[in-house]
Parts: structure tokens; sequence; C-alpha cells
């Protein structure tokens, strides 16, 4: 008997301690935006719902299963090939490339897609030369950049980075003594590569491809420039077009249901993770030098993502941009780009002292199903924009009929807030979390035993030890935030305008060379935030 | 609670068991520790022994039993008493020391302290270890055997009233170590606070404890002093723990004798005749295997050891042996 009074004193003082409340209750308001969608599901289907099934839904599905599908696998290729170029061998360039092939996190797909109209469309340079070349080509036979083709182009060149940066750190620390063996075997490169890195990163791959395909699924712009429909576009037709809530949240079920099926068949090719890949950081890969012609086909090699990526659609706005300055409209420009200075900043801050507190109240090791009420709220990241935006709306009107206040409803700041913190969490929850776990527990420890309490221990001993976390931590989500589109397009207040909104108008109005300039300024302040987060890379390195 | 004058620690039926595991990390497990003593707690990886002295600290949920310390209950399951462990005054060392690197030396001494008396006693702490050279030093600036005597004075500036230290002295190398061990002990000594030290070192135990228990699958095997654990040890388990041990079966008993405690001769004067069967040179000693010819023990196999080394013997040669006095003795097969 007494034993049980003890076992639930015990458990009432975890579950009830304020840092399990902390960690339930940010787990509940996390969770709340894009598990509503999935309501939607079972409430009956709506007019439009039911015109949009017999008319355009089928090919939403379609355009959505090519996407998510051919452009993993295009930027797989980029971003594995690339790796394993920069950390295997060692050419002339080889250290600047590998800054610069990161370059295209800077730079969204939706202000690619229309650089690369730019370029490759009609009235650009490189129809210009074709018809110098071959005058005689027809019109018809001239290919189409804004075709499916040239979407899964543009698209994979904007993501190969996330494939890129994980490969390349598995390659350099996981697999060497593998590779020296195979190379003592008198293994060539290309068998190297092929019969054993690409195998024993299997899982590493998988995971860069699972988040290629989150943005995919997650993408607007680019998709909507080049004229194609996706489940999530058809969300924005549903609400924008029709001003049918239902029947975009419908559709936004359906998106979740695809992530869950996506994220289920990440997982089945994650399986066997320890295979190949011992946990243990084994000594960073000898590079193999390669001088002259040799030299210069690597590079070159290493160097095609970032040329598609980085350098085309870099160029074509930085030269419109250049002929834009002199007749520019600033206010407009200035309006947006404090927007959204103001918005990222606050909410990357908003978003790393949440990742603190949420990461603080797992190493304070509460109940299992708490951690994993945790885990699940921590999905956001893999929702699309646009999901979560119509929970949000969902949310904050069933909180309007509960209180009655009005201020909940859409279009305030605080819920596009609330939107970015809930897709983006996971960003700055991860590093936070992973130092948190691995070397702050026996710190708390220490802390503890010395008598003092855990708000003591956070602010005086590991806070001041992370600086370099939280610093990665707000420049990563602050680098996510800036060129957010979909659900800063939803969730905005009215006449709100941020740079990525701004040019994504300008240039659907096809004012292409005016949206050159708050384009080109979200892409500085991104490659500045890259900086940022390199910086601290290097700090790690130290 | 005074009439448990002896002790200052008691621990009484502990027990945890893990949720990913069939077996108890600790096993019921029951320790005393008198005022003042250091006392270490040894046993293999994954005897429990970390786990044990993590409840004590209250890192660790026991599902039983209770703690005391110096007549304060700690943890009780009967009346649910369960003091968290910042506030039951117990000082920690930590395996890698855990110091906080953003601290100075004094600053991480001063940690734990109350701003009222804390120069002054950081002061007396730094003295205590003979670091007031490096108080203004960072962690990463100073070596591993200074970082063992910052983490020992930061454990004991706030004045605990137990002293716990996790395998302590694992990431020191053995040179280190051997001229780190007594300065510890120095240290504990003069702080005057009962300390318990866990670790697989037998090396270690020896230098460092007055009392020593022992751990084998959660429970504790055995308590005493050193030389109670080395000569008379109650199991085989306990027996081959603390070194190398011959067991001889008379009937359904089981004897053991130390091997330094056999004399061996070349000549058939002694009491127990055999035959070397193997002979090796062991640096400072010689051993050889022998197989006991004659009387009760014949046919049974011993290890001697000879430190004299004048007379060495060769394989297949015929020798004769004696047991000192009181060092044959009765002993149980099992774990318990």
């Amino acid at each position: 008997m007494s034993s049980l009074r003890y076992r639930i004193r015990a458990a009432s003082r975890t579950v009830f301690s304020g840092w399990s409340v902390a960690l339930a209750l940010l787990s509940i308001a996390l969770l709340g935006p894009f598990l509503d969608p999935i309501r939607a599901l079972a409430a009956p289907a709506g007019e439009t719902w039911l015109h949009m099934r017999s008319t355009v839904l089928g090919q939403y599905i379609r355009d959505t299963l090519i996407l998510a599908i051919s452009v993993p696998v295009l930027a797989g290729l980029f971003g594995s090939v690339s790796a394993w170029m920069v950390s295997r061998y060692d050419f002339p360039g080889r250290r600047s490339l590998e800054v610069l092939l990161v370059g295209p996190l800077a730079v969204p797909a939706y202000i690619s897609a229309y650089a690369y109209e730019g370029i490759f469309g009609y009235f650009g340079p490189f129809y210009r030369l074709i018809r110098n070349i071959l005058p005689g080509l027809a019109l018809n036979r001239y290919p189409d950049i804004s075709s499916m083709p040239g979407l899964i182009l543009v698209m994979a060149a904007a993501l190969y980075p996330y494939v890129f940066l994980l490969m390349k750190q598995a390659f350099r620390n996981n697999i060497s003594n593998a590779l020296e063996a195979s190379r003592s075997l008198g293994d060539g490169a290309g068998r190297q590569f092929l019969r054993l890195a690409l195998p024993m990163t299997r899982p590493v791959l998988a995971a860069g491809l699972g988040i290629v395909m989150m943005e995919v699924l997650n993408e607007y712009g680019a998709i909507v420039y080049f004229g194609r429909n996706t489940l999530t576009t058809g969300i924005f037709r549903a609400w924008f077009g029709f001003y049918d809530l239902s029947a975009a949240r419908r559709l936004g079920g359906f998106l979740m249901i695809s992530v869950f099926l996506f994220l289920g068949l990440e997982q089945y090719l994650r399986r066997n993770r320890g295979y190949g890949l011992s946990g243990k950081r084994q000594a960073p890969l000898e590079r193999i030098p390669l001088r002259g012609l040799r030299g210069m086909q690597a590079l070159i090699l290493a160097a095609v993502p970032m040329f598609f990526g980085l350098v085309l659609p870099v160029g074509r706005l930085g030269t419109w941009a250049l002929r834009e300055l002199p007749d520019a409209r600033w206010s407009g420009i200035f309006e947006g780009l404090g927007n959204t200075m103001l918005m990222s900043i606050g909410a990357a801050l908003l978003i790393t002292s949440l990742a603190v507190i949420i990461g603080y109240s797992r190493v304070r090791r509460p109940h299992r199903p708490l951690i994993a009420l945790s885990d699940l709220s921590l999905m956001g990241h893999s929702v699309p924009g646009a999901v979560i935006a119509l929970g949000i709306l969902g949310v904050s009107s069933w909180l309007v009929s509960l209180t009655g206040r009005s201020w909940l409803a859409a279009g305030s700041i605080g819920l596009l807030m609330f939107g970015y913190a809930t897709r983006f969490i996971a960003v700055g929850q991860r590093p936070v979390s992973a130092e948190m776990e691995h070397r702050l527990r026996v710190f708390d420890e220490a802390a503890r035993s010395l008598g003092r309490g855990s708000i003591h221990a956070l602010v005086n001993v590991h806070l001041p030890n992370m600086k370099r976390v939280l610093l990665a931590a707000f420049s990563l989500s602050f680098l996510e935030m800036i060129r957010e589109l979909p659900l800063t397009m939803i969730l905005r207040p009215f006449n709100y305008t941020t740079l990525a909104v701004r040019s994504f108008e300008l240039a659907s109005n096809e004012m292409l060379q005016e949206a050159s300039l708050p384009a080109m300024l979200l892409v500085l302040i991104g490659i500045a935030g890259v900086l940022v987060f390199q910086w601290g890379e290097v700090i790690r390195n130290d | 609670m005074t009439d448990q004058n002896q002790s200052s620690l008691r621990v009484e039926g502990l027990h945890r068991r893990f949720k990913t595991s069939i077996k108890a990390a600790v096993d019921h497990a029951n320790l005393e520790i008198a005022p003042g003593e250091i006392h270490a707690l040894t046993g293999e990886s994954g005897s429990g022994k970390s786990t044990l002295l993590r409840i004590i600290a209250g890192f660790e949920r026991s599902s039983a039993g209770s703690i005391v310390l110096n007549g304060k209950t700690l943890f009780d399951i009967h009346s649910g008493v369960s003091i968290p462990a910042e506030k039951r005054n117990i000082g920690l060392v930590f395996q890698d020391h855990a110091l906080f690197p953003h601290l100075t030396v004094a600053e991480n001494i001063a940690y734990g302290l109350k701003k009222k008396m804390r120069t002054e006693r950081v002061t007396r702490m730094l003295d205590l270890v003979h670091l007031a050279p490096y108080a203004n030093h960072y962690p990463h600036r100073i070596s591993g055997g200074q970082a063992q005597r910052v983490a020992l004075a930061r454990a004991l500036a706030p004045q605990p009233e137990l002293l716990l230290m996790d395998e302590p002295f694992n990431s020191l190398d053995r040179r280190l170590k051997r001229s780190l061990l007594p300065e510890i002990r120095r240290i504990i000594k003069a702080a005057n606070v009962p300390a318990l030290v866990v670790s697989h070192d037998r090396d270690e135990v020896y230098s460092l404890a007055e009392r020593i228990s022992i751990i084998r699958e959660g429970s504790i095997l055995q308590s005493g002093k050193p030389e109670e654990l080395y000569e008379r040890p109650r199991s085989c388990y306990v027996a081959e723990f603390f070194g190398e041990a011959n067991f001889l079966k008379d009937g359904d008993r089981t004897l053991m004798i130390r091997p330094e405690y056999i004399g061996i001769s070349a000549k058939s004067e002694r009491e127990y005749r055999g035959r070397i069967i193997d002979e090796q040179y062991r640096g400072d000693r010689h051993e050889y295997r022998i197989e006991i010819s004659q009387g009760r023990f014949s046919g049974q196999f011993l290890t001697v050891r000879d430190y004299v080394k004048r007379n060495t013997m060769k394989t297949g040669q015929a020798c004769s042996m004696s047991f000192a006095g009181d060092q044959l003795i009765e002993i149980s097969e099992d774990g318990g």
C-alpha cells in the first residue's frame, strides 16, 4: 500500500513538475495546427470539393506524385555526386566550391523559377543565342523551360544542398575506414562510390531525400509559376479561388496523409540504420589530390549543381536588379524588407527560446508518453506550410468560438508567428536538443549535486555553454523563415508584405525585372545567413 | 535514529530494474558507511555499482528500500519520502569531472556556495587541493590530475554530508593515478566527510578505501576491510575478484588458498607432494602450475608463486608444498 502511495507521489511529482507541464502544453499547441486538417476528412464533402474531385483532383495527384518522386531523385544525384567529389578528392578550388555548393539554400525555388523563365523563355538571352546559331529552328521545337522537366530541374537545383550537406558529413566522417580498405584492395574511384560509399550511406541518403520530398510537397510558388498543379497549389485555389475553407482543409487532410505515407517510406528506406554506419566518428577521410586536367574535370563535375542552383538564377537576377536600380520604387521594397527582418528575427527568437524550453524539459526525463507527444509535435517541418496555415485558421476559429475574442481570428501577426513556430520549431530544436542530450545531462547532474535548481543550472551553466548551438538554431530557422511563402501567403494580415510575398506577386504579374530587386535582397540576406551559420560551424570545428 | 550510532550512511533494500532489462540493475542492496570512512564500491562493469551510486545521489529512483544519511531520511519507500538530488547535500565527483567549461577553476569551486561564505571557502578549498595558483585558469587549460582535484574541491566546497565518486580516475593514465591517489585520500580525510567511491580497479580500491563492498548483479556480496575481502572472502567470486585463488575440493567442502601462501620446495620434505606441469617467468616472480599427487587433494591443481626465484624448477620435476597456517579457508562456491 505504502509503496503504491509512494509511486503515485513520485509519478505526480514528475508529471506536474514545471518542465513537464511546459513540455506538454507546448507539444499540444504545436500539434494542433497540423492535426486539424485531418479532422476535415471526416466532415461531409461540400460542393466545391465534389466539383474539384470530378475535374482537377486527378491531375493534382498525378503532378504531386511526379514531382515528389523525380525531384528527390535528381536532387539526390546532384547532392551525392558533388558531396562525393569534395570529400574524396582534393582539386583546385575545392574549398570555395564546398561553401558555394550550399549557396542554393539562399535561392528559393520560386525565385529560381522566374529567373529561369527569364533566361530560357522566348524573350530571354538563351533563346536569342539559339536563334543565332540555328536560325531555322521552329518555335515549337524549342525546349520550353516552363514544362514538367524544367520544373523538376529548377526544384532539384534549389533543393540538392539538403542532400549534399548530409552526404558530405557521412562520406567524410563515417565510412573512411571502409573506403581505405576498399582502396587498398585495389578498387577504383567509380567502384568505391557505387559499391561502397552509396550503399553504406543509404540511410543518410534516405534522410536527405526525405527532406527534399517534404520540401516538394511544401512548394507553392515555383509550381504555380510554371503552370502546374499539386495538392498544395490546389489548397490555394480552393481557398483564394472559391473561398471554400472546408474544401481547402480537405485537400490539406489528403496532403497530410501523403506526408505520413512518405515518412513511412523514408523510415522503411532507413531501416537497418546500424548497417555499415557505426555511430563512432572515424578519422576524417584523407582526400586524394587531383591536379591538372583531372583536377579541372573534377571541379566541373562537382560544380554542375551549383551552376544550376546558384550561378544561373543569381546571374539573371543580378543583371535585372542592376538595370532596375535607377528607377526602383524603394518604399515598397523597404516595407517588405522591414517586415521580413522583424518577422523573421522575432520568430527565430521565439523558436530558439521554445527550443531551449523543449530541449531542457526533454533532458529532465519526463515520462515516455510525453516524449512521444513531443516527438510528434516536432514534425511540423515535414508538413507543408499551406496545411499548417489551414490548421492554424481552424484552431483560431475554434478559439474564437470558444472565447468570443475576435482578435484571435485570422490575419494577425500573432497567428503568423504561431505558424512559423509550428513549421520551423524542429529546425531550431534539433541542434539544441542534440547538444543538451549528449553533453549537458552530466552538467545538469553536477549542478544539482551542488544544490542548485533547474533554472539556476539552465541560466548559469547550460546557456553560456550553448552559444554556438543557439546561434545555429537562430540562424537556421531565420534562414527558413525569410524565404517562407505559402504559409505567409495564407496567414498574413491584409496588405502585409514580406520580400518573399512581394517578389512572388510581382513575378506572377510578369513584372520580372521589378521582382528582381526584392528577390535579390532576399538572396543576399540568405547568403549572409548561410555565412553566419558557416561561421558557427567553423567555431564548432575549432 | 541516534541508536544507529556507527553509521553515517545507511542504505537498505534499494532496488532498481530498468524497463529494457529482465534482471534488476540493483537488487535489494544494503550498504553502511561509518562517519569519516572512505568506502569503495567495486564490481565488474554492469554490476550495478554506478546505478546504486546514482540512486543514493538522487538521480535514479529506487522501487524499494530506504536511504538514511546522518539520521535524516533521504528516501523511504514506506513513508513516501524522496528528497530531490539538489536538496540531499551530497557531493558528487563525476567520471569525466564534468567541470563547467565556461567557468574558471575558482568559479567552478564557488558554483555551489552561497554568496556570503564564497570567497573564504573558495580560498580554503584551493589551498586544500594545492591549486591556488590556478584559480583563474579555465578547465581546458589545466591537466587531467588538476581537473580531478578541482572536481573534488568543487564537490567538497559546500560541506556535503557525503561524498560520492563515480569511477573518478577512469580518464587518467596509470602513472598519474598512482601519484594522485594518496593526494585524493589526504584531501578527503582532511575534509572529514564519509565517501563512497565507485571503481572497478583493484589498485584504486586498495589505495583509497578503508572498507570495501563488492557488488555483483545488483547485490552486495560482501563488505569489509580490504584484508578481510582478500584473505577471508566468503565466495569463489569474491576470492577471484580480488586476486589469484586456488580452489580445492575436500568432499563437499570447497577450500581456498592464495598462491603466495603456498611454500614450495624441490625436495620431498613438505606436507603435499606434486609434480610441476608448467612454469612461467613473470617478472617479479616465478609461477608454477602443479598437480598434487598425494593426500586428500590428490589429482587437483594449484598455482604457486615463488617471489624468491632462487632455485627455479623445471616442468616435469617433482616437488613438495606447505600451506601457511590459517590461510586455507572454507568458502562457498556460488555467488552468495
